[in-house]
């Protein structure tokens, strides 16, 4: 049959359009393709995320599951179509109460809030929370969509007054400290912020993967004659086509761009087929032929260690790292303990599941530079490696980051550059190549599952005597960051507690799974859920109130790490009593308190979801609420920020510039969490202007200094200072000019509010842009600074850990509120009570955007994210299948900020993205116990591990 | 799953079938589209043409003719929720249609559409088996379009499948008006909006004029095992049986053995299963006032 092109005619945005188009393309292909409004996203292409909801005839839905001609004669509102007169009331709520994060699931949430609004006035939060129910973020933890659809409420209904909604402007002395609106915000609530995906050239073509569909197995022949003369077909690559030296990875450039020899897991790129169109390419890739030899499967850490096969063969003991933190004796330790318990714990593999699949685009410029657009988390480090895979000069390369959609830790990995860069390089072509969500499941890195083995001797007065963990993690077929996940993951892992005696001992292995890599904690959240489940348990055994036993064990000004680091100021004990304090938590040891608690079931919960509750009887709702079991538990962590036991570094430029506003130069990757509007922060109030004053550089190796990667928490610490160390750079020079100009001391000299001026004396003030223009003319003078901040960690002996890996580190408490349903073993999470010490806070409705987002992952992570093998092949292929919580499924939350300088930069801030979702697992898991007494040490605590063990409750460990 | 050569629209149901018949019946016949064009793209299985029925007008009414409501097959799962005759005449399928995937999809996919996927976790068979809905489908023969009524019970017969003969389609399914009775769904899954579910399960009880005693109870269950099925054993066993807790709780003895077919999840789907009969029965009841000491 061949295909029956059908015309179209729609209203799309109050405009009609008319297309011929073929039957097979869906609407929301029709909006990005034909009509290029990229405003509605494509983030599963299977209706299970919501980025790509539109108004189709006044009726939200999802344009991806609807073939374009079914919305023939239809009439369709876009993003594009909302508030095209300035924004809507809606996207401005979104925009003032911080909504926004990565940005990627924003038009579909202002769509979706649209709708609700509309059919509406007055929609509860319950209202509210379902219709969001079919929107999924991964960044914000819904906390802050929702309060941005309740005041979008309130002014539409006269309830609030719009007032509320201008920006008062603040003294430029208090920027820092501020709620100063992101950025970037406008570009993400419009829908007009392009991602790579979005972006198209003149000429592209498009490149699709030939997947591995083997776990393990040699590779015996690639047969690409067939594919190659294929309509469309421009080239297909193999690893024969890697010009340079071979091999990238962030600790050992273990993988090979394409699968040489043989491939390691299931999903492993081993051809690409580079054709005119994206289905050509798909077609041609369907051809390609590869013939394989099966290896055995390693598809455990068990199966590694008995080397059931070797994964890589330099590495022939299927280890990738091992590291030992040594302190003390330990077995003197347990020797003089009265009580020893010991635990085993095991966390699933889980996804970081940004809704921005991986993009990028290629191609060389006018002057022979190879260009490498990309949704990517460190440009620095992929631009050397693109060197050395290439063979090509450093400055032949130019990668250039596209905003990115989520990371999360899990575009560090340059997993898809490489074949790009090649294709352009082979085609003289632009290439643009897209994940698909099943590509992006599959081929990219995942959050290391772990065991791990505790030890604990405790005296009775609930002092912590001896603490020992081994740690094994799967660190999946290629290293990626295992070796430093494993590292921090062991420096870590024993927790805020100064003990005498310690010994971690953690390994990484190869095996045939998908690779783990960097996810948000960077290794220690696994251990984090581990010891502090076991100082739940511990406080149970003891008959001390967890809290207490924290204070106790915890660490204060002047301990020592375990890695035998002394501290100076430690806000730990700090955090542990706000967070006690914020949660009105109800003071007594971690033993099934909850049937009796009086602190659960209050005013500051979200009450448990239950479809229909507003046309269920009263009498049915009470049964269904009936068999709710509240508790409540505890968690805490530490977190050590910047690059581990290693130097980290970053730089920027500032340039005092014309009509009084500054340009910001510096290599900062904005991934969502809101660095940018961080810097404009302290950019404007170290040089006394506003942020809209702040022009701020790309991320682009050919145009700004390097900051090196998002991660390790580090941006606002490494980066904030060196734009701040920029500014001062800057400003110094240019008050030394206007100084000499009005023949005054320098040092007596303030800018401040847009101007320049000696304080109290009246004929020295000047406006800036006045100033500007006199620096610049009068003196001859380009007022521009520089600025760097390095943070001097050390590395540590191999054999002990002993060392300094951080100079700052970051605390943290959380209190959550459960509610169990016993007849389905279901966990509700209702309330998050957070204190976080984060240095100084730049900005605090982001800070608090951190931790609800951060806490939602975590709640996906502690009661429903999986993602499983079976002989080394995925399971959860979809977002059907990878479940990940939605707005019914999260909590309410409480934060309150700890403010604890770093004495040892200038700015004081610390950082907040990896330490956030931290506590959150344990807590969760604490609280489960403490409402129906069922130890969940193995993640998640699904409703089928739940509900099994309590119908036997005499054991309660799962 | 759209890799759709031809996609056709009928707006009658004659020209649906003279498409039919053009096609020899090797189309996907789609109304929603929500669960079939949800799959990714797959060469292994797939017609070349589609028909969307969901312009078809005879298919979206919905008729009382008696003590019958009469659903048309493209009735989208959220007019359940919106619409007041569905909702006075057939409130056991507003309680399920609040848990069926999120708004969005609820706006697009229909009741023929859930009937026809078969799916043993479909979440609007249990209630349409608690009700003992018929389906009407039509079909053409010899150039005449005819049609037959299959009860909801041996229309879904396995996983995806159903007794639908090439170029049949559902036009309606009908349910009874049911007076007096309370009613429940419950339902499982790892999450609470768009979720598949675990196990679902629908409940139907009526009580004599006393209100001491059971006059009528229906129970169907799904996602348990390939195809949702009601559960005879306990609703015989509550027929004019005394309400009590204890004689609810009793009911859990006389679940069958084997209830449970699927191959994951055994020993979670048996409790949940003894649970949601606990609490669908009481819910059911509390619905009409009744609650049993």
């Amino acid at each position: 049959m061949s295909v029956e092109l059908v015309r179209v005619e729609m209203k799309v945005n109050g405009k009609t359009v008319c297309r011929t188009i073929s039957p097979s393309m869906r609407l929301a292909d029709f909006l990005r393709d034909e009509l290029h409004l990229i405003g509605t996203k494509k983030g599963c292409n299977a209706g299970e995320c919501g980025t790509c909801s539109v108004l189709i005839d006044g009726v939200l839905k999802k344009s991806c599951l609807i073939p374009a001609v079914k919305a023939d004669h239809c009439e369709i509102v876009t993003i594009e179509g909302i508030g095209a007169e300035g924004l809507s009331v809606i996207q401005r709520c979104f925009v003032k109460v911080g909504a926004v994060q990565c940005g990627y699931c924003t038009p579909g949430m202002v769509m979706a809030a649209t709708s609700i609004l509309k059919a509406n006035r007055r929609p509860d939060r319950v209202e509210i929370r379902r219709g969001l129910g079919g929107n999924i973020c991964r960044c914000t933890g819904y906390a802050k969509i929702i309060e941005a659809i309740e005041l979008a409420r309130d002014i539409l209904n006269g309830e609030k007054s719009a007032d509320c909604l201008e920006g008062a402007t603040p003294d430029t002395d208090k920027i820092i400290g501020s709620c100063a609106e992101r950025v970037d915000a406008r570009g993400k609530v419009t829908g007009a912020l392009e991602y790579a995906g979005d972006m198209v050239m003149p000429r592209m073509l498009h490149i699709c993967l030939v997947r591995s569909r083997e776990a393990h197995a040699e590779i015996l022949k690639i047969d690409c004659e067939k594919a190659q003369k294929m309509p469309g077909v421009e080239t297909v690559l193999t690893s024969a086509d890697v010009p340079g030296e071979d091999g990238f990875g962030v600790y050992y450039h273990d993988q090979p761009v394409l699968a040489k020899g043989k491939v390691r897991f299931y999903g492993e790129p081993v051809a690409a087929v580079v054709a005119e169109t994206l289905e050509e390419a798909e077609e041609a890739a369907k051809c390609v032929e590869v013939t394989y030899k099966k290896l055995p499967v390693v598809s455990s850490v068990d199966d590694a260690v008995q080397r059931k096969a070797v994964v890589h063969e330099d590495h022939p003991d299927n280890v990738v790292s091992e590291t030992l933190v040594v302190k003390g004796d330990v077995e003197n330790g347990f020797r003089g303990s009265d009580v020893i318990i010991e635990q085993d714990y095991a966390t699933q593999c889980v996804e970081h599941a940004y809704l921005e699949t991986e993009a990028g685009l290629a191609y060389l410029d006018p002057d022979g530079v190879l260009v490498v657009k990309s949704s990517d988390q460190d440009i620095t480090h992929h631009r050397t490696l693109l060197s050395k895979l290439l063979g090509r000069p450093i400055n032949k390369i130019r990668v250039i980051m596209t905003p990115v959609g989520g990371g999360f830790g899990g575009k560090e990995d340059m997993i898809y550059q490489a074949i790009l860069a090649i294709a352009a390089l082979k085609t003289r072509r632009p290439v643009k190549l897209v994940f698909s969500r099943q590509d992006s499941l599959i081929g990219s890195a995942k959050r290391h599952p772990v065991c791990i083995h505790h030890k604990i001797g405790l005296s009775r007065d609930g002092r912590i005597r001896a603490l020992e963990i081994t740690l094994d993690a799967d660190g999946g077929a290629y290293c990626f960051s295992t070796k430093g996940t494993v590292a921090k993951g062991a420096i870590m892992g024993a927790g805020p507690y100064e003990i005498e005696n310690v010994k971690v001992t953690a390994r990484g292995y190869y095996t045939n799974n998908t690779p783990s890599g960097a996810m948000r904690t960077f290794g220690v959240l696994q251990p984090t859920f581990a010891i502090e489940s076991t100082m739940d348990i511990c406080s149970e055994r003891l008959g001390i109130d967890p809290f207490e036993l924290r204070l106790l064990n915890g660490l204060k000004d002047g301990s020592k790490t375990h890695t035998q680091q002394a501290l100076g100021h430690v806000a730990y004990c700090e955090t542990l009593r706000r967070c006690r304090e914020l949660s009105g938590w109800e003071p007594g040891p971690s033993r099934m308190r909850g049937p009796v608690r009086k602190d659960v079931n209050g005013g500051e919960i979200v009450q448990p979801y239950i479809p229909g509750c507003e046309f269920k009887s009263p009498a049915a709702l009470a049964l269904c609420k009936s068999r709710f079991r509240y508790g409540r538990g505890v968690g805490t962590a530490w977190y050590g920020i910047g690059r581990c036991a290693t130097v980290d570094k970053a730089g920027a430029f500032v340039e005092i510039d014309d009509g009084g506003t500054a340009m910001v130069l510096t290599g900062a990757t904005e991934i969502g969490e809101g660095l940018l509007t961080v810097l404009t922060q302290i950019a404007a109030e170290e040089l006394g202007i506003y942020p809209e004053d702040v022009t701020i550089g790309d991320n682009d190796t050919a145009r700004v200094p390097e900051a090196a990667h998002a991660g390790a928490s580090r941006q606002t610490y490494m980066i904030g200072n060196a734009v701040l160390n920029a500014c001062r750079d800057a400003k110094a020079k240019f008050i030394r000019e206007i100084a000499e100009y009005w023949n005054v001391e320098a040092a007596s000299i303030r800018m401040r509010n847009r101007r320049i001026f000696v304080e109290g004396h009246a004929n020295y003030d000047l406006p800036l842009e006045e100033a500007v223009d006199i620096c610049k003319k009068v003196r001859g003078v380009v007022p521009l600074g520089s600025g760097i901040y390095t943070a001097h960690h050390e590395s540590l002996d191999p054999k002990t850990g002993k060392g300094n890996p951080w100079q700052a580190y970051v605390y943290g408490s959380q209190v959550a509120e459960v509610a169990v349903d016993t007849s389905t073993g279901e966990v509700h999470v209702l309330g998050i009570w957070a204190a976080h010490d984060v240095g100084r806070v730049v900005n605090p409705r982001g800070v608090e955007g951190q931790i609800e987002g951060g806490a939602v992952q975590s709640v996906g992570q502690a009661i429903m994210e999986e993602f499983t093998f079976s002989e080394g092949v995925p399971q959860q292929r979809s977002f059907a299948k990878y479940i990940l919580p939605t707005c019914v499924d999260v909590p309410a939350f409480h934060s309150c900020l700890v403010e604890d300088r770093d004495p040892f930069s200038p700015l004081g801030a610390k950082g907040i993205g990896e330490p956030a979702p931290l506590p959150t697992v344990p807590a969760i898991i604490n609280a489960i116990y403490d409402a129906v007494g069922v130890r969940v040490t193995s993640l998640p605590a699904n409703p089928e591990k739940i509900l099994n063990a309590l119908t036997k409750q005499t054991t309660k460990v799962v | 799953m759209l890799q759709y050569k031809k996609y056709d629209m009928p707006q009658t149901i004659e020209e649906l079938f003279r498409l039919l018949e053009r096609n020899d019946g090797a189309v996907d016949i789609v109304s929603g589209g929500t669960d079939c064009f949800a799959r990714e793209k797959d060469s292994s299985r797939h017609p070349d043409a589609a028909i969307d029925v969901s312009r078809i007008e005879a298919f979206s009414r919905i008729e009382r003719k008696g003590d019958v409501l009469v659903i048309g097959a493209n009735t989208r799962i959220q007019q359940f929720l919106n619409d007041q005759e569905l909702i006075e005449c057939v409130p056991m399928l507003r309680h399920a249609a609040i848990y069926f995937a999120d708004q969005q999809i609820r706006e697009s996919a229909t009741i023929g559409g859930n009937l026809a996927n078969a799916s043993p976790t479909g979440d609007m068979i249990p209630p349409l088996l608690a009700l003992d809905a018929v389906v009407h489908t039509l079909r053409q023969e010899a150039g005449k379009i005819g049609g037959r009524d299959i009860p909801v019970s041996d229309f879904i017969q396995g996983v995806g499948k159903t007794p639908l003969a090439r170029g049949e389609v559902i036009a309606s399914v009908s349910c009874p008006v049911l007076e007096g009775y309370g009613c429940a769904f419950k339902k499982v899954g790892l999450r609470r909006s768009l979720c598949i579910s675990t196990v679902n399960s629908a409940f139907l009880v009526k009580v004599d004029s006393s209100g001491r005693y059971f006059e009528e109870v229906r129970i169907a269950f799904g996602g348990i095992a390939p195809t949702p099925a009601r559960l005879k054993a306990v609703e015989e066993k509550l027929k004019g049986a005394r309400i009590s807790k204890a004689q609810i709780q009793e009911m859990a003895d006389y679940i069958p053995n084997d209830i449970v077919r699927s191959r994951s999840r055994q020993e979670y789907r048996k409790t949940v299963v003894r649970n949601f009969l606990t609490a669908g029965l009481l819910e059911s009841l509390a619905e009409i006032g009744i609650l049993p000491e």
